[in-house]
């Protein structure tokens, strides 16, 4: 599913490296925690992932695709495959849930019946069916994020992104998302969270454990 | 030659009181009518037998004098194609800042909603998914530019226009005349503007980071 070969990224004006020969491989289906320290590269790693930054030295592979040869584009249709969860939610606030949700199958020219019953069928999952029609800013922080999660999850990708996405809840709130994740990777997702909450850690239970510090990468299992 | 017109000296007083307007009182003091019996002698357009028309009817015993329109038509065509040069110019100039202003305006729209962009981005929506409202916009505004410009224009014309008629039968409102292609011609330089500029306006924000 994901495959990264001597993966090195610089950021313009900065003399050390986010990433430095970073290699890794994860099979279709795997469930990884990504730790480390708070500046050890663990969002720069998966901004690779969705092509929201591009590699300064060797190559990232996400379903078979060379990311740092796709054209402008192809970039949208890698982001169809490829869900992602942010700490902040990064929710349209003043729009409806429903419509939240349902943005990630209209952009991909989805319309109609099937739309709202698939953006339904998710809210039900994420126990948010009696807000559809609430503004998404006036829901509460872990509502907001399992909003995030059913926006990344409607589209069925392959491919689950999760960049500290406890950071912002309560241990309750932060549990119900956490379930939510674990459902995605049950149903057949590859999953990959960042995170330096090692209480997350021991959710998922055989889950691989990729620690990153200054760059690179070390395993723990 | 067109046509030819007797225009008797009583005829001529007539049209000339006429063109005087409220200015009639200049006339007055006339004791009888100074104006000579004339021909008036309408050419086909285009025609260049003019000059030699005049010398051979100036031969003749029975005519006094000849009075030709040329010369006059000339300084007007002349002055006629330094304005529509002036025109030209400020044309351009107008469509640039029209398409300065839309391409300004879509910035600060994109600016504006660079969080519901930044998601539209996320979740895999194209750049023409993502450009369209922002030209669509622009192309709008544009297009009400050019319905009161077009107004303007018209109005402009209407005050322009001569209350009587000029001499030697000219009427200034065919030269000042508002065509039915301006109103379209300024709807498409519009659009044009609204989409140059709006395309310019959403520019390098929208592309996809990392694919390059
Ligand atoms: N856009 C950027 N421009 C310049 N430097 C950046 C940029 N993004 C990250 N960095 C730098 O790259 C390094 C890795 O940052 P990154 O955000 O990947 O760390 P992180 O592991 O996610 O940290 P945290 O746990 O605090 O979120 C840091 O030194 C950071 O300052
Ligand atoms: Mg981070």
């Amino acid at each position: 599913m994901v495959r990264l070969t001597r993966v090195s990224k610089f950021y313009p004006g900065r003399p050390s490296a986010a990433l430095l020969d970073v290699s890794l491989h994860l099979p279709p289906g795997q469930f990884v925690y990504l730790t480390g320290p708070s500046g050890a590269g663990k969002t720069t790693l998966l901004r690779l992932l969705f092509a929201a930054e591009s590699p300064s030295r060797g190559e990232v592979r996400v379903g078979g695709a060379d990311l740092g040869r796709l054209s402008s584009r192809q970039v949208p249709l890698l982001r169809r495959k490829v869900g992602v969860i942010f700490q902040d939610f990064k929710l349209i606030e003043r729009q409806s849930v429903f419509d939240n949700v349902a943005l990630t199958l209209r952009v991909a020219g989805q319309v109609g019946n099937g739309l709202a019953q698939r953006v339904g069928e998710v809210l039900e999952q994420v126990d948010l069916m009696d807000k559809a029609q609430v503004a998404a800013g006036t829901l509460s922080g872990g509502e907001q994020q399992r909003v995030a999660v059913a926006r990344a999850l409607v589209g069925r990708p392959p491919l689950l992104l999760a960049d500290e996405p406890t950071g912002n809840l309560d241990p309750q709130a932060a549990m119900e998302v956490m379930r939510l994740v674990v459902a995605a990777h049950a149903a057949g997702a590859t999953v990959v969270v960042a995170t330096h909450d090692p209480k997350l850690l021991t959710m998922v239970k055989g889950a691989r454990v990729i620690h990153l510090e200054a760059g690179r990468l070390r395993e723990t299992t | 030659m067109d046509q030819v017109r007797l225009v008797g000296r009583d005829e001529a007083l007539a049209r000339f009181r006429q063109q005087l307007g409220p200015h009639q009182g200049l006339l007055e003091g006339l004791e009888d009518n100074p104006l000579p019996n004339a021909l008036e002698v309408f050419l086909v357009p285009g025609s260049q037998e003019g000059p030699q028309l005049a010398e051979e009817l100036a031969k003749n015993p029975g005519v006094a004098q000849v009075v030709s329109s040329r010369p006059w038509l000339h300084r007007l065509e002349r002055s006629a194609a330094t304005l529509a040069a002036v025109a030209v110019a400020l044309g351009f100039l107008l469509f640039m800042g029209v398409v300065l202003l839309a391409a300004n305006t879509v910035r600060l729209a994109v600016y504006a909603r660079r969080e519901y962009l930044e998601v539209l981005d996320l979740v895999g929506a194209t750049a023409s998914y993502v450009r369209w409202p922002f030209v669509l916009e622009a192309v709008m505004q544009a297009l009400m530019a050019a319905g009161l410009a077009s107004l303007l224009v018209w109005g402009l014309l209407k005050v322009l226009e001569a209350p009587a008629e000029l001499p030697l039968g000219l009427d200034l409102s065919q030269l000042l005349g508002f065509p039915w292609q301006v109103p379209i011609a300024l709807a498409g330089l519009a659009v044009l503007a609204g989409v140059v500029g709006g395309l310019w306006g959403v520019g390098r924000v929208l592309r996809p980071q990392g694919a390059g």
